[in-house]
């Protein structure tokens, strides 16, 4: 089993403390494999509220889950040795949704690239030092003389972005979570930094996990896609069979909600009638009251994800004559790099 | 109507809803003159969504504040014209000028579900904006209702109406803000904006901090009331997405100045200045994968402004002339008005079909 990292049947459960009733269930049972080899892009959707975030900080050691576990090859992160922590510090890196707050403006930003290089010893002399930043800069299509010595506010939320890609670059990274990198930019400076992640991903090997609510942005990057709703998987397999042929309502209503940049095709406002915010019932599907589809059935029981296709599972009551799959093995039908790209053009 | 540098402001003033005239708005900051807004002209009819795109520092913000002469010192309005349902705007006193807010033009700020004040209801905060700015003496506001002269069970019918427009339940009106999510919130202020019937709503990027489905939901209430009440809307955002489902002219800004206005439909299938050109193609899209490419280099400074056209620096097509003269939009088709120096010569290279 050569799994990088790993998560099984993770709860996380925030608040509730003895005499507190507010208890909010950000994940529910969530279970994923992020293998060693091939490198592969992941994306996570769903909207505000759906335990992506939480999803991302657990999988960074930031947060610990309520139930259930992380596993680093295939070693608990609450029982890491010192020397194993440093290396999980140093293979699994983050890009953060804000390109602001994570400078400090007091420094230069040549601080977030010069940190790291002290903490994990990358360079022996100032010469290596320099050498390294300015590879991992090149790599992300900076150029060394227009970014280093400047301060956070003199360069712009794309290139602040693009430094901390080359920040995370610098340690060769086997994983990067990406929370959002590209939620505060401009459109015209999202390409580039999506571009630059996924180049990492091809010439570096390193494996993203690309935490997003935008699907357009996510179907260009990942090979598999898992749509998360209230802290559950409703559905997940390779995105090119997710965006294109939706199985779980809810994944319909999302796509049928982006707005494509064509005033000819307008977007699905049908799927309004599936208005306001979820509550669903703590028992039973959590989409069930705003389903269009919902059965009497989806209120009784939370439904186990069918395998619908190949490379594609749906949590929902609609597939059930599709064999279920244990949580667990959803990644196991994802696609590997160069197998669900059909044509490049 | 179409910016029409040469045409006669006051004329056009009585068939528009919003006329803007050579409008320069410019912030004195210790390091230089930023002039975040450089001679823009266009209009608004009655009714009409408009679009207004640009990169982040294009001046977008800063040109929809203007129009409501909410620009704050060191920002300040240079010269040019608004002229709001026949008003000369930038004439008002300041007196008149409250009154006209939210009577006449209303705003839906970027972000505005911060805007509420979170230690009053929802009812108190619908009311209190018309009482401010209707009963601040107004006679000309007949086109909006005076909550102060409502007896208690009007007020409350008028608040149930609001809410109702914007597909909220009446229960809201008792809640504090904190009890609405964020798509609630941003409903509630397209209500408050909508309150006095303005002629004229700006919407500074209302949907920038939500999920798709509740943009839709908010985009297709807004395009509700809006119809509803008749009032144009004046969309700021970078999203061209949005821009498509939503409105019927486009109007692209690129450091200040205004680029291309053209109806959306033609910009999306043949985007003519390359700055538009460059910023649809660089849309993802849900349909092929392809290359992530952004636009190539940097909005420039509005400090140090470059020469000529403002694009040619990242301008594909860039000439000499590109660098030493300035362009001012022209109509290169009927109601498509751009700035470009060399339209015809790009446009030959780009056949019809060239959209790619």
């Amino acid at each position: 089993m050569s799994a990088l990292l790993e998560v099984q049947h993770i709860t996380k459960v925030f608040g509730g403390g003895l005499f507190s009733r507010n208890r909010t269930t950000a994940l529910e049972d969530f279970s994923l494999t992020i293998a060693s080899e091939p490198p592969s892009i992941t994306a996570v959707v769903g909207e505000s509220g759906s335990g992506k975030t939480t999803l991302a900080r657990i999988l960074l050691g930031l947060e610990t889950p309520t139930e259930g576990q992380v596993l680093y090859q295939g070693k608990d992160l609450r029982g890491l040795s010192t020397a194993d922590w440093h290396s999980f510090r140093r293979d699994v890196q983050v890009v953060f949704q804000d390109p602001f707050e994570v400078y400090n403006p007091f420094y230069k930003v040549d601080h977030v690239l010069t940190t790291p290089i002290a903490k994990f010893g990358l360079a022996k002399s100032q010469q290596e030092r320099q050498t390294l930043i300015e590879e991992a800069l090149h790599s992300v299509g900076l150029r060394p003389e227009n970014t280093l010595g400047r301060r956070p506010h003199q360069l712009s939320g794309g290139q602040r972005q693009r430094i901390m890609v080359a920040r995370a670059l610098l340690l060769r990274p086997r994983l990067i979570v990406a929370d959002e990198p590209v939620s505060m930019i401009d459109a015209s400076l999202r390409a580039t930094v999506l571009g630059n992640l996924r180049q990492l991903n091809e010439e570096f090997g390193i494996s993203v996990v690309y935490i997003t609510h935008d699907l357009t942005t996510a179907y260009q990057i990942s090979e598999n896609i898992i749509v998360m709703y209230s802290g559950s998987v409703a559905e997940a397999g390779d995105i090119d069979l997710v965006v294109k042929q939706p199985q779980h309502p809810y994944t319909q209503l999302l796509i049928g909600s982006v707005p494509q940049p064509d005033p000819d095709r307008r977007w699905n406002t049908e799927s309004l009638a599936a208005s306001t915010a979820a509550t669903g019932g703590s028992e039973g599907c959590k989409f069930f009251t705003r389903c269009p589809h919902a059965m009497s059935k989806c209120a009784g029981s939370a439904p186990p994800l069918f395998q619908t296709d190949a490379h594609r599972l749906a949590a929902c009551y609609l597939h059930e004559e599709s064999p279920s799959l244990p949580a667990e093995e959803m990644a196991s039908l994802f696609v590997e790099r160069g197998a669900s790209v059909n044509s490049p053009s | 109507m179409t910016p029409r540098p040469r045409s006669n402001g006051e004329a056009h003033a009585q068939s528009a809803a919003l006329q803007v005239r050579n409008l320069r708005v410019h912030y004195d900051t210790p390091s230089g003159v930023v002039q975040a807004v450089d001679s823009v002209s266009f209009s608004l009819e009655a009714g009409e969504r408009f679009g207004l795109v640009g990169e982040s520092g294009s001046g977008k913000t800063t040109l929809a504040m203007a129009l409501l002469r909410m620009i704050k010192p060191p920002g300040q309005i240079e010269s040019g014209q608004v002229w709001l349902d026949g008003q000369d705007v930038l004439a008002l006193s300041g007196d008149e000028m409250r009154k006209l807010r939210l009577a006449g033009i209303a705003l839906v700020a970027q972000g505005s579900m911060n805007s509420l004040n979170p230690v009053t209801r929802i009812r108190r905060q619908l009311l209190d904006g018309m009482k401010d700015h209707a009963a601040a003496g107004s006679n000309g506001t007949d086109n909006g209702t005076n909550a102060a002269k409502l007896s208690r069970r009007e007020q409350e019918a008028f608040v149930h109406d609001l809410l109702a427009r914007v597909g909220l339940e009446p229960q809201v009106a008792d809640m504090y803000p904190h009890e609405l999510s964020g798509g609630m919130k941003q409903r509630v202020c397209i209500a408050m904006a909508i309150s006095m019937r303005p002629k004229v709503i700006i919407a500074d990027e209302p949907t920038s901090a939500l999920d798709v489905v509740v943009q839709m939901q908010i985009m297709e209430t807004l395009r509700r009331v809006q119809e509803e009440v008749g009032a144009a809307v004046l969309l700021v955002g970078h999203d061209m997405g949005i821009m498509a489902q939503f409105v019927d002219r486009v109007g692209v800004m690129y450091a200040g100045k205004l680029v291309e206005v053209s109806p959306v439909r033609d910009i999306f299938s043949r985007p003519l200045h390359p700055y538009a050109r460059l910023l649809i193609e660089c849309l993802p899209s849900l349909e092929v994968k392809d290359t992530l490419e952004g636009i190539p280099g940097l909005p420039p400074s509005l400090i140090e402004r470059p020469t000529g056209c403002l694009f040619h620096p990242r301008c594909p097509h860039a000439a000499t002339e590109c660098e030493t003269q300035e362009q001012i939009l022209d109509e290169a088709q009927p109601d498509r008005w751009v700035a470009c120096h060399r339209l015809d010569l790009i446009h030959d290279l780009q056949p019809e079909t060239g959209v790619s």
